[in-house]
């Protein structure tokens, strides 16, 4: 012990002043992972001006939806066949924004998987009709949702109104329709109630930056969609991950030809999301102004500022496609690449600098065991 | 162990990482160890386990010992995402334990041949284990000794406001000021414990300390049995008598045969050459870093093996291009297509295994598309530490022409901080 007391002094003494000192240099520049960053605001107006908004309009759309299919499949003709498209339409886009709002009630439910998964698998969709064996709510089949209404309503027999209503005629394919809208609704209702009665509050308190908290989720959500819209929607129609051979059977709706409008769609409500833009666009705090707070910095500029122009020229490429995608893949291709690549360059400030800087977790990667 | 092993069937991660990927990340040198089916890494790591519990037991020894090194090793060179500390520092214990008589007091063995019992051992045989287990501490405590651990309480900062919801602790999480105060202790706790436990007078206050350290470890991480190794192995440091003590209250401890084993001279020259050689390569192994250019923390060259314990917090994302230089054309590779979600993330941010997936990417394309002599390029950025990210690797250099060995990476781009960057 004798031996040991001068070192002790000596770390003791050498960690006092290192602290000191620390203290005073590094008084000017933000400690990591430290701001006085509001986060309970930015909870609010997300779900306030964003979620629940955006999950009203989808579950008034899916009920209109609901609605017009029932009606087309009591008394099959052009004019209600008209109709219920328009409601698909309507359905479809608002779909778009509330697709990446999934975790928490959305998640538990799989709305997305049970929703949307596309490429739609027609001899599965046949099958399903045909035997009347639904599964609405597996979320590992592509024969159901949004893919086979649009395959339903635009892609029968030779395509034509006269072949369409003609085919539901048949008793099978009305009630498919019937049930499957019914489905859709009931889903939207029952994540939009969870949101309401119960889950809003907890969220809205749930502040911090460990995974599962609230803005853990508001950030991974935006990025598991965001690299969705990439690759299902652009990257792999357009033959970016399959050695420049296209698959325009591959885009998202290839029936009705919303492709584009869709994705579209999807990387402005990414945006909004972001932004914090609400559905009556007004812009509140968002993940920008949290940036903004910890001065996060990339290459010596602004992050945000870096995330901004970024979207408006992904936007901007997106735009440039000439509808529908479908053809475009083939006849535009590089325009469609150009696009593409323009939504990927995004992702390293969206998904690997945000989290960085504001020290949260990319949790939709798991680990699987222990860490040292 | 046997609890390590047995956790590990139970949880069913024996799938996730043998039976989920189709490519595995091979450790350099050993890239012919292949995984058996997933029934068969079953039956390996049930081996792990009564071989650990045969040591534990001290039943069949020496061959428990051989086997449990054999088998435990055989687990974790199958794929370098594991790779864990904690899991090389059992492969190292395992293996001095082949070579150390811990069989011959309080043992099965001693029970079924009583003439095996001995009352003491030459005192290297401690003396190693000190060694090993001192070593490590001392790495672990050197390499927290960098800019971003010390003035940044980085990781910390990152890693403890999450566990802000604890009880009576919760609330120091979220102070900056606690990040620093553990940061500092544990570069302190880890350079000076070894010499506090060798100290007969600071050694119980020191036991206290590394209980205290290492149960705060778990509860605050995910680093699974380390605490637990670290806690018992640090019991080494107790004079025999205090663990007479212990086995007496446990009511072992008559019989006394006063016998001391002494290890043949031939035997001790050939253990000295050996351990001197295994020693020399414990101290080396972590300084190799010192050979390659850069901070070791951004290009990983001379990480592993090294002692870098909960030094990092890195994410990073990693987009291959593979490229026909016949025909020009190109595609873009979905790394879910070949790997798992956790190895591509280790993937991503480890130059090494981005080399070797590469090679696979090359490989596969050549097999399945028929492209003679792929290139591959990567799109690479990590993120360090709460920094923002920088890119990585050089984005046009042809990976499938790189030759992976153990110089200097040159196609890893140097770190540049962002402080740096804004005063140029």
């Amino acid at each position: 012990m004798q031996l040991l007391k001068p070192v002790f002094t000596f770390v003791l003494t050498a960690s006092v002043l290192l602290f000191s000192g620390c203290d005073s240099n590094m008084g000017g520049t933000q400690s990591p992972c430290e701001s006085d960053f509001d986060q309970q605001a930015l909870f609010q107006h997300v779900v306030d001006a964003l979620i629940l908004p955006g999950y009203a309009a989808l579950e008034l759309s899916t009920q209109n939806l609901q609605t017009a299919a029932s009606d087309f499949a009591q008394a099959p003709s052009p004019e209600t066949l008209d109709e219920v498209r328009t409601a698909f339409q309507a359905a479809y886009l608002n779909w778009q924004d509330a697709a990446q709002y999934e975790f928490g009630p959305a998640e538990e439910v799989a709305l997305r998987a049970t929703l949307n998964n596309f490429p739609l698998n027609i001899n599965a969709l046949e099958s399903r009709i045909v035997g009347g064996a639904y599964d609405f709510a597996n979320p590992n089949t592509f024969d159901k949702g949004f893919p086979a209404l649009d395959y339903l309503l635009y892609g029968l027999g030779d395509r034509t109104d006269g072949a369409i209503v003609a085919q539901f005629e048949e008793a099978a394919y009305a009630e498919f329709l019937t049930a499957q809208t019914a489905f859709m609704a009931e889903s939207v209702k029952r994540v939009h109630d969870a949101w309401k009665n119960g889950y809003r509050d907890q969220f809205l308190v749930t502040t911090g930056t460990a995974a599962g908290a609230s803005l853990s989720q508001i950030i991974n959500g935006l990025n598991e969609h965001y690299e969705m819209i990439k690759r299902d929607k652009l990257g792999i129609p357009s033959g970016v991950v399959t050695l420049g051979f296209t698959n325009p059977d591959k885009v998202e709706a290839p029936y009705s030809g919303l492709s584009l409008a869709l994705a579209q769609r999807a990387l402005l409500a990414a945006e909004q999301f972001y932004l914090g833009v609400g559905r009556d666009g007004q812009n509140g705090p968002g993940l920008d102004d949290y940036l903004e707070a910890v001065n996060a910095t990339k290459e010596g500029e602004s992050l945000n500022t870096r995330i901004q122009q970024q979207f408006d020229v992904a936007k901007a490429a997106l735009a440039a496609v000439p509808a529908p995608l479908r053809t475009a893949v083939d006849e535009n291709n590089d325009l469609a690449v150009t696009a593409y690549n323009e939504i990927a360059r995004q992702i390293v400030n969206l998904k690997t600098d945000m989290p960085s800087v504001l020290c949260v977790a990319i949790t939709y990667i798991d680990n699987p065991s222990d860490s040292d | 162990m046997a609890a390590g092993a047995f956790r590990f069937m139970a949880s069913g991660w024996i799938e996730r990482l043998y039976g989920e990927p189709d490519f595995f990340f091979k450790f350099y040198g050993f890239e012919w160890v292949a995984p058996l089916s997933v029934s068969g890494m079953y039956w390996a790591y049930g081996i792990v386990g009564l071989s650990a519990l045969g040591i534990m037991l001290g039943l069949f020894y020496r061959w428990s010992a051989l086997v449990f090194w054999l088998s435990f090793t055989y687990t974790e060179l199958i794929d370098v995402t594991n790779y864990l500390n904690h899991y090389y520092l059992v492969c190292l214990l395992g293996l001095l334990l082949i070579f150390l008589p811990a069989h011959r007091r309080f043992s099965l063995d001693v029970w079924r041949k009583p003439s095996l019992r001995v009352e003491t051992v030459p005192a290297w045989c401690l003396y190693v284990i000190m060694l090993q287990v001192g070593i490590v501490y001392i790495f672990a405590g050197f390499a927290k000794l960098n800019a971003d651990w010390l003035l940044r309480a980085m990781p910390l900062a990152v890693w403890l406001p999450p566990k802000a919801d604890w009880p009576v602790l919760g609330h120091l999480f979220t102070q900056s000021w606690a990040a620093y105060a553990f940061s500092w202790s544990g570069a302190l706790y880890d350079l000076s414990i070894p010499f506090l436990l060798l100290n007969r007078r600071t050694r119980p206050l020191a036991y206290v300390a590394v209980i205290a350290f290492h149960l705060l470890t778990r509860l605050l991480f995910n680093i699974g049995l380390f605490p637990f190794i670290m806690i018992f192995n640090t019991l080494i440091f107790f004079p025999a008598s205090a663990h007479e003590r212990w086995l007496r209250k446990l009511g072992y401890g008559s019989g006394a045969t006063g016998k001391k084993l002494v290890f043949p001279k031939a035997q001790v020259s050939l253990l000295r050459a050996g351990l001197l050689g295994y020693f020399a390569l414990q101290l080396l192994l972590p300084l190799r870093f010192l050979c390659y250019p850069g901070n070791v923390l951004w290009t990983e060259e001379g990480y592993r093996f090294a002692w870098r314990v909960m030094l990092v917090e890195k994410a990073g994302q990693a987009t291959f291009t593979v490229r026909d230089p016949q025909t020009g054309r190109q595609s873009e590779v979905d790394n879910t297509d070949y790997l798992t979600p956790y190895q591509e993330k280790q993937m991503a941010i480890q130059p090494d295994l981005i080399l070797q997936y590469a090679h696979h990417l090359a490989k596969v394309y050549q097999q399945d598309y028929g492209i003679a002599n792929p290139e591959v390029t990567v799109d690479g950025f990590v993120a360090l530490n709460g920094r923002s990210s920088r890119r990585l690797i050089a984005p046009d250099v042809n990976l499938a022409a790189v030759e992976d060995n153990l110089w200097p990476k040159s196609w890893i781009l140097p770190f540049e901080d962002e402080e740096k960057i804004a005063q140029q």
